[in-house]
């Protein structure tokens, strides 16, 4: 084999596995895109049975967002799952069992030590009704982050959660 | 053009005025067309190293209201939890990124490199090769 076909042979492969990496990134993209996606629809299509208001639309109030972790303020606390605001200002319900581990600091907590008003970090996996269910909860003190990320009140006009 | 100067001078013909004022011309307008280019290549050099600073504040700042700078420091704090769910986590990590704002700094970092790169060429002793 002369110098100019091992030349050609290497530019050609050199060719494809640019090509692969590129369609391997592309792909990877669109699969994270699709898990949120997917979440963003089903928190939409399920939001109105579990706030109230009318129902809303994929992509709605701000595009898509993530539904396998989050991190907000805790302006509900219900039996088995918490009401989470998060920075964008979607309300998220996160849903706890005996998997979910809470932590604080460096110690262990139950569900009833969590007040509302904490701030939270949740990883978890989301539900086909658009709620995450929690694998790791970790709670922070109010004024540990900078305080204007976490607006009190929310910016867009949604309907206010049932008494 | 330097082509006519070089028969001339082997032919031991002295160059013709108007050829010797045609090639200085020509010389002259290399040289300034070289030092636009040099000139071009700076500024935007400039510019685009204002723009990956101003970049990397948009960046960071749009980072930090999304959740995934405090999913990120999970690891630090829970590492075995975040070991136990490390797909959730890394999943919950690359959809909280800001893509816009991070894809705008990595292509103004791109494109500063390269020009710096182009730059400094310019000032590096190129090498004396000894053998020919």
């Amino acid at each position: 084999m002369d110098k100019q076909q091992a030349h050609l042979i290497r530019g050609i492969l050199i060719g494809l596995g640019v090509a692969f990496s590129v369609l391997l990134i592309f792909a990877f993209g669109v699969f994270v895109g699709e898990q949120k996606a997917r979440f963003s629809y089903r928190w939409g299509e399920s939001y109105h049975r579990f706030f109230g208001g009318p129902p809303l639309g994929p992509g709605r109030p701000r595009g898509f967002f993530s539904g396998h972790g989050t991190a907000g303020v805790l302006v509900k606390k219900e039996k088995a799952r918490l009401i989470i605001r998060s920075p964008d200002n979607i309300e998220r319900i996160i849903l706890i069992d005996k998997d979910t581990f809470i932590v604080k600091g460096r110690e262990r907590l139950n569900l009833e030590d969590i007040k509302e008003g904490d701030r939270l970090v949740v990883i978890g996996e989301p539900n086909n009704k658009g709620q995450v269910k929690a694998r790791l909860i970790r709670v922070f003190a109010k004024g540990l982050w900078k305080e204007s990320m976490w607006r009190e009140k929310p910016l867009h006009s949604l309907p206010s959660l049932p008494l | 053009m330097k082509i006519d100067k070089l028969l001339c001078e082997l032919q031991n013909v002295p160059v013709p005025p108007q050829l010797e004022t045609k090639l200085l011309t020509a010389f002259k307008r290399q040289q300034r067309w070289l030092k636009f280019k040099q000139t071009t290549v700076a500024l935007a050099t400039l510019i685009t190293f204002y723009l990956t600073v101003f970049s990397f504040t948009l960046f960071t700042a749009d980072w930090q209201q999304t959740a995934s700078s405090q999913i990120l420091k999970l690891a630090f704090t829970d590492p075995v939890q975040v070991k136990n769910s490390l797909s959730n986590w890394l999943l919950a990590v690359l959809e909280s990124v800001p893509l816009t704002s991070l894809t705008f700094f990595m292509g103004t970092v791109f494109f500063f490199l390269m020009l710096l790169s182009n730059l400094l060429k310019k000032f590096t002793l190129k090498k004396v090769n000894l053998y020919g």
